[in-house]
């Protein structure tokens, strides 16, 4: 299976909005240059490209839990995820603009 | 994963947690990129660790290699995986939706592309540090930035296998330089020096002290009011320190008594085993001592506090001099370069004849008992008169051709009896003129001393003389050379100062007589009621004061 992985940023967003966990998310747009991210049905951001300054390398973090032996402590298992050079910049979507979109979806 | 359709997928935003490292370069390959940030074991370490600092070491086989430090932050983000499923050959270009929608009724043929996001990003590795210098080959930059822009475009997720072709290649060449022992950027303020020496901190203090508390020492003014105070020294020398043995045997001379000629001085010091250099010795003698640029006591060294001016048993330590007759003078020029010189005390022993053609000597020093007994009669002047002192100047002149029958006696070379019986009658002249001087009554002498006085007033020239310590041998040639020329200056000047007709035809004509190289007319001939006796220290210490003001040029 071929992989390609891209970072989302929401650090701009985050300043607004509290972004809840296991939310439902909508993904559109994904074709085109300005990807549509919707959260929980409420927040509307909308996305663009940057390239990374350097390379970007994402770590998984799992928790090893073993049941033989539960007196030992537990410790996190750190595997590479993935080598990225592509992250989506997300920012608050305007009405006018979300409107725009919505008008040329349903066309 | 979710199907994308229309460019759309839908899901839950997941729990799973992940970081990134925004690594600051193009690595070859995950492997090495976890290789160079110490590898998973120094990962899990760093993840670990409260400086929230990760290590990166762009060589990791040098030893010496400096590592960047990544600073761990919070941020706000997901992973989004892009994948795409049962890859099949198909002719129709994907980007085109009219002809994807036209087939979906064959899903299962044709592949599908899949989205979804998989894990939330809280933390993230930033490096904003100084790294080493690092060379890249102009060619892999190219290559790494082509790869960025096929991002641009939709057609890159077709190209896996270039994109892992370029990969291989991308190689990063690292020259083993040190940039810079800081790791960041740093603001630094730009202080005023501290001087942290305490040496200088004593020299320093020393100076101000000079400055302020010292005061003037070197050649003071006869007529002064007020001489230089007692200086406590001990404020500010160290007791553990060479200067203070120096400074306590210097002092101790002064207590022992209060006028002191500098040759003696040094003659003192080396018999205590004390050796230091002209200037050191100075430093110390100011502390202790001051001198009159003029006067009786012409560049001796005084002890602070002490006025000789004000106390008459100062007397005895006032100052003679020694000429030597023009018929010896030879000797002095045979002897201007020898290194031996005659010990200060066999000199005022009279044992050896100097070797200079001028020698300055305190009366109280010179092992002749005839001087001891006329300097330590009662005085008879009540005041310090600026050109003899104590004495009267018929006894000084007296004193002066006792000097200098005492050392031509010990004139090393034969042949000079002539000048010796000369000078020896002119000795015993001058004393017998002394007698009926100091027979004469006290108004009349009061009277001829009220006439010197005002001659002295004329006199516009300070008295000074040459440095007692000259250094060279050569300079004293060339002193007596300019002493010859100022005396003519002095001789023809002299018309200005004669009050009386008699006396000064007289002088001129004794001074007539002196020309041709006649013994008889060494010192002048005097008689009774001649004056020019009194005449010929005076010019004599004028041209001294000339040759000092020249020395004080330099």
């Amino acid at each position: 299976m071929e992989e390609e992985f891209v970072m989302i940023d929401l650090d701009e967003v985050s300043r607004h909005i509290e972004i809840p966990s296991d939310a439902p998310y909508t993904l559109s747009g994904l074709d085109t240059l300005n990807p549509v991210l919707t959260i929980d049905g409420k927040i509307k951001l909308v996305g663009e490209y940057i390239e990374t300054i350097g390379t970007c390398l994402a770590f998984s973090e799992k928790e090893e839990v073993s049941a033989s032996e539960n007196q030992m402590p537990h410790k996190k298992i750190i595997e590479p995820v993935a080598k990225l050079h592509k992250i989506l910049k997300f920012r608050l979507a305007a009405l006018d603009n979300d409107d725009g979109e919505t008008k040329t979806n349903n066309l | 994963m979710g199907i994308i359709e229309n460019g759309t997928i839908s899901g839950n935003l997941p729990s799973k947690e992940a970081f990134v490292v925004h690594y600051p370069g193009y690595p070859s390959s995950i492997s090495r990129a976890v290789e160079t940030l110490g590898g998973i074991q120094g990962i899990t370490t760093a993840r670990e660790s409260t400086s929230n600092k990760l290590e990166l070491h762009f060589r990791p086989e040098d030893p010496s290699a400096h590592p960047a430090y990544g600073e761990r932050r919070h941020c706000n983000g997901f992973l989004l995986k892009i994948s795409k499923e049962d890859v099949k050959k198909d002719s129709l270009p994907e980007s085109q939706p009219v002809i994807s929608t036209s087939d979906a009724c064959l899903p299962e043929v044709r592949p599908a592309l899949c989205a979804d996001i998989v894990a939330r990003v809280s933390e993230s590795y930033c490096f904003d540090g100084m790294v080493d210098y690092q060379h890249v080959i102009p060619i892999h930059a190219d290559i790494a930035q082509q790869k960025k822009r096929k991002w641009m475009e939709v057609k890159s997720l077709a190209g896996k296998n270039d994109l892992m072709d370029m990969a291989d290649e991308d190689v990063m060449m690292l020259l083993p330089q040190f940039f810079s022992p800081k790791d960041r950027p740093d603001n630094l303020v730009l202080r005023l020096p501290v001087t942290s020496s305490p040496k200088k901190k004593d020299e320093e203090l020393t100076q101000n002290l000079y400055e302020i508390d010292i005061g003037p020492v070197f050649a003071i003014d006869f007529s002064v009011k007020e001489i230089p105070k007692i200086l406590k020294w001990e404020d500010y020398i160290v007791p553990t320190s060479n200067q203070w043995k120096w400074q306590v045997a210097v002092s101790a001379l002064f207590e022992e008594r209060p006028v002191w000629t500098r040759d003696s001085i040094v003659q003192r010091l080396l018999d205590k085993g004390l050796t230091c250099t002209h200037h050191m010795l100075n430093r110390f003698l100011l502390r202790a001592a001051y001198y009159f640029s003029g006067g009786p006591f012409l560049r001796f060294w005084i002890k602070r506090g002490y006025d000789p001016r004000k106390d008459p048993e100062s007397r005895v330590f006032q100052r003679m001099e020694f000429r030597v007759p023009p018929e010896l003078k030879g000797y002095c020029d045979s002897n201007a370069t020898n290194k031996s010189k005659p010990s200060w005390d066999d000199i005022c022993a009279f044992k050896v004849f100097p070797f200079k053609c001028q020698t300055f000597l305190q009366l109280f020093e010179l092992d002749d008992e005839y001087i001891q007994q006329e300097i330590r009669k009662p005085p008879k002047q009540t005041t310090c008169n600026y050109k003899t002192g104590w004495f009267s100047e018929a006894l000084l002149d007296n004193l002066r051709l006792r000097v200098a029958v005492r050392f031509v006696s010990v004139f090393p070379e034969p042949g000079f009896e002539d000048v010796f019986k000369s000078i020896q009658e002119e000795f015993e002249r001058s004393e017998k003129t002394r007698i009926q001087k100091d027979a004469l009554q006290p108004s009349q002498r009061n009277h001829q001393e009220t006439t010197k006085d005002m001659k002295k007033c004329k006199n516009t020239n300070k008295e000074k003389d040459d440095d007692v310590n000259a250094d060279e041998d050569s300079e004293d040639l060339d002193d007596e050379y300019e002493e010859a020329a100022n005396d003519d200056d002095i001789s023809i000047s002299s018309h200005g100062y004669g009050d009386m007709e008699n006396n000064s035809r007289t002088y001129l004509q004794g001074l007539f007589n002196r020309f041709p190289s006649s013994a008889s007319a060494l010192y002048g001939s005097a008689n009774d009621d001649n004056d020019s006796d009194g005449e010929y220290p005076i010019y004599e210490q004028e041209s001294n004061a000339l040759d000092d003001d020249e020395e004080d040029d330099e």
